[in-house]
């Protein structure tokens, strides 16, 4: 005879037996697919694919313009380009001539009409054109000519041969495709997205939110996320908030380690890159006392990056020697160190002139992003002799005074793509890149005219067309810099973002700080 | 009556003129302008000059005075120079919102400091009078940004009573009241506190008066002597001081708007002067500019009828 006990036993083992995996449920999809994403931002500055530089911009172009080729999802740093807009690609022998072949059927958003060959060319043209004013256009310089061979194909000759011009034509920078037929319709693309990916502009109000909406007519399939709504939300707290009650999906987050334990003991999401921002100390050598070697030696023993790292994160930052970041192809570990040593750093200042240290005033922004950082600088850099009065002004005056020479040292940080040893040398070590030259970039340190040799191993690597020859210049342009110490790379700060469980994403992020929601992203049910 | 107010809109016209003309040479004083910080480290020289051109930054400084003012004379504000939209426009569109909060904030910072300064006057050195002088410090003390996000912990994470994100474009009343209700008692706190504190002191002040001694031994009730003889003198500074106060309310409105991520002139100034948006500052600031003189000239009028013996002419 069955028992009550005998029956309850049973019906459990029934239930159990009939109830889906724990993965299946998990997997269900949220019957709302709206993404919230908590920007931290006032408001866009601009959404022009082909001026958008600021990290409010680029994550919201991203879901509306598309590129001939994309990055594989969240990896900036990978040099295998995938097909996007366009279906395959091929070079000549010698990497100069390069043929792109589209994809069919493609409309641009909101009725602009098919996507042609003439958008390929008109976007490569409105990148170069010094009228566009792109920031992008130096990154496009080797394009000797774009020209339409048909409707959906584009060849591209370069002056120089470049294995990876690829890298440059994906969804990054001046990489997008903006549409010929809109622009010439007198759209501002400042403040309207007209593109072919996944999600189109549906509204914008200034200060408050952007909202996208999905492209059904996509190419690469209908999206699973109805509406993606960028939500402008500059308070760091108000948006944690907003993430741990559920009002947002996701946020922008301060790579701080206290800021990233907490969310995660909150049990969010937090996914940080692997590829890091480099922090470097860039050392102005037209500028006493630091143009003397020793005193730079001085500034680099007096600095303490494990007691750096202790402050920033050790989860998040990792030491860096290297003039070129980890991550970035060519680069190298293989430079000279300057360890730690405050005798060392005393006794170079004395072999100096100065037996007693010296002070100088430094410009720094009020950004988080920097004021904390030379404020422990300063504190490390006392203990050596070398005392150092910081000037706080608003970040974009700090961005316009250190480019008029006005501090004797500048902490900077800043990624720059493709991620190559080349790009991050041309721009903050090559002579032409000094402040103050019309062909300025962000060489802070004069590195190439106050101490000559970089350029020409720079302009050796950049038409060398062994890939082993490249990899050795980068190698000795490394080597070189750290011996003559014009900056002083300090880490490498991975950033972070962070999500609801609830959204899925598809994939993880490695080299890209900001989420691209593709077709594949999702909302699951709580 | 009508001269004064003419007097007062002429005087008005003139504030506006000089602070829209101090905003337009300062703002160009501060280094970086809207190039630099939309190009930010990407900038070169040649897509600076080309962002100049396109913004008309280019052209001599009087000729942008010029049309500055001339704009203004017609009650044209400009484009913003980051998004080229327009600047009356974007004001008008969240002009509501911070009007709405700061009238909130008023009505918040009234209903509970008047009372609460005349009760701690009236039972001066007792328990109410201590609780209300603490309500009083930590209303001073607490910034808005700290009471706004402490109320968010409290009222949205732990109650759960309120949203965080107070976006509200497109939606019901309802929802507008219940995105009001944390914004204008985190300014509404601060300014209660104000309040209590100056109603008590003058309250203090009049209970010593003659007239309430006599009011007492002709045998009125205390309800009466305090809330109808007293509270009426005590008032005019009141009144005055909150009028005086909206300025900083308006201010206060600036930080609520951001903790709160709710739209506002505050929020679109800051958001502005970051981006170096000089247009939209200008704007922005003017709008401020009337709104502030705008509220004194009522405050002024309001005089005549809380005391007859002030007289306008």
């Amino acid at each position: 005879m069955i028992d009550r006990r005998g029956i309850l036993i049973g019906a459990g083992a029934l239930a159990a037996a009939v109830r889906p995996p724990q993965t299946a449920w998990a997997q269900r999809l949220a019957r709302q697919q709206i993404i919230r994403h908590g920007l931290g931002f006032d408001d866009i500055r601009t959404l022009d694919p082909h001026m958008a530089v600021a990290s409010s911009d680029i994550p919201i172009v991203a879901n509306v313009n598309e590129a001939l080729l994309a990055v594989p999802d969240g990896n900036l740093a990978s040099d295998q380009p995938r097909p996007a807009l366009a279906e395959r690609w091929e070079s000549s022998a010698d990497a100069r001539t390069w043929t792109f072949f589209l994809r069919q059927g493609v409309e641009w958003h909101d009725g602009f009409g098919a996507f042609t060959s003439a958008d390929v060319v008109f976007s490569i043209e409105r990148v170069r054109s010094a009228q566009t004013g792109s920031p992008f256009r130096s990154t496009l310089s080797n394009i000797a000519s774009a020209e339409a061979d048909g409707p959906h194909r584009v060849r591209v000759t370069l002056q120089h041969p470049d294995p990876f011009f690829p890298r440059l034509m994906v969804n990054y920078q001046g990489g997008y495709l903006v549409c010929r037929r809109a622009v010439e319709a007198g759209v501002d693309l400042k403040n309207r997205l007209v593109g072919t990916g996944p999600f189109r502009l549906r509204s914008y109000q200034a200060r408050d939110k952007l909202v996208l909406e999905r492209n059904d007519a996509y190419w690469g399939g209908r999206p699973v996320v109805e509406s993606i709504i960028f939500q402008f939300m500059p308070q760091a707290s108000a948006r944690e908030l907003a993430l741990r009650t559920g009002d947002v999906d996701v946020i922008d987050i301060e790579s701080r380690q206290d800021v990233v334990d907490r969310l995660r003991r909150a049990r969010q999401v937090v996914e940080t890159t692997v590829v890091g921002v480099p922090y470097v100390l860039y050392i102005n050598l037209t500028k006493r006392p630091f143009d003397d070697l020793r005193v730079r030696q001085a500034l680099a023993h007096a600095t303490d990056r494990d007691n750096l790292l202790a402050f920033v994160g050790r989860d998040l930052a990792k030491a860096e020697h290297s003039a070129v970041p980890a991550g970035y192809a060519g680069h190298v570990d293989a430079v000279r160190t300057y360890s730690h040593d405050l005798d060392r750093a005393r006794s170079l200042l004395r072999e100096a002139g100065y037996p007693n240290g010296f002070s100088t005033d430094v410009i720094v922004s009020n950004s988080v992003m920097y004021l904390p950082i030379m404020q422990v600088l300063q504190e490390q850099w006392k203990k050596a002799g070398i005392n150092v009065s910081l000037r706080v002004v608003d970040h974009p005056s700090f961005h316009r005074l250190i480019r008029q020479d006005a501090s004797p040292l500048v902490i900077y940080n800043a990624s720059r793509y493709p991620q190559t040893a080349q790009v991050y040398l041309d721009q903050f070590y090559a002579g032409p890149a000094s402040i103050g030259k019309p062909t300025a970039i962000t060489n802070f340190s004069h590195y190439g005219d106050a101490i000559p040799g970089i350029d020409d191993l720079l302009e050796r690597a950049r038409t060398s067309t062994d890939a082993e020859a490249t990899q050795r210049l980068w190698a000795a342009a490394q080597a070189k810099i750290a011996e003559d110490l014009p900056s002083l790379p300090l880490f490498n700060l991975n950033s972070a973002m962070a999500r609801s469980q609830r959204l899925d994403v598809g994939y993880a992020l490695h080299s890209q700080p900001f989420y691209v929601y593709g077709p594949r992203a999702r909302l699951l049910a709580a | 009556m009508i001269r004064f107010v003419l007097r007062r809109l002429l005087a008005t016209l003139v504030i506006v003129l000089c602070v829209a003309s101090v905003v337009f040479f300062a703002m160009r004083l501060i280094p970086a302008d809207p190039a630099e910080v939309v190009l930010g480290d990407h900038a070169t020289a040649e897509s600076l000059a080309a962002f100049r051109r396109s913004a008309g930054l280019d052209r001599p400084l009087g000729e942008q005075y010029r049309d500055f003012l001339a704009g203004l004379i017609v009650a044209d504000l400009g484009r913003s120079l980051i998004s080229n939209t327009s600047v009356g426009q974007q004001i008008l569109e969240v002009l509501p919102y911070t009007i709405s909060l700061a009238f909130a904030a008023l009505l918040v910072g009234a209903t509970l400091g008047i009372p609460l300064g005349v009760a701690t006057a009236v039972w001066r050195g007792r328990w109410l009078d201590l609780a209300g002088r603490v309500f009083a410090l930590l209303g001073f003390s607490l910034p808005a940004f700290y009471l706004g996000v402490v109320l968010l912990l409290v009222f949205s994470v732990w109650l759960g009573w309120f949203p965080v994100v107070h976006s509200m474009r497109g939606e019901g009343v309802g929802e507008h009241l219940q995105k009001l209700v944390l914004p204008a008692l985190t300014l509404g706190i601060i300014q209660a506190a104000y309040i209590t504190r100056l109603t008590r002191s003058t309250m203090l002040e009049t209970l010593r008066q003659d007239y309430i001694r006599t009011a007492f031994a002709k045998g009125l009730g205390s309800g009466r002597v305090y809330f109808v003889h007293a509270l009426r003198n005590v008032m005019v500074p009141v009144v005055t001081a909150i009028g005086l106060y909206t300025g900083a309310v308006l201010g206060g409105a600036i930080l609520t708007e951001t903790v709160f991520s709710r739209p506002g002139l505050g929020k679109l100034l800051v958001g502005a002067i970051a981006q170096r948006d000089y247009n939209l500052i200008q704007g922005g600031l003017i709008t401020f500019a009337v709104l502030i003189a705008g509220i004194n000239l009522l405050v002024d009028l309001s005089y005549a009828l809380i005391d007859p013996r002030v007289k306008h002419g």
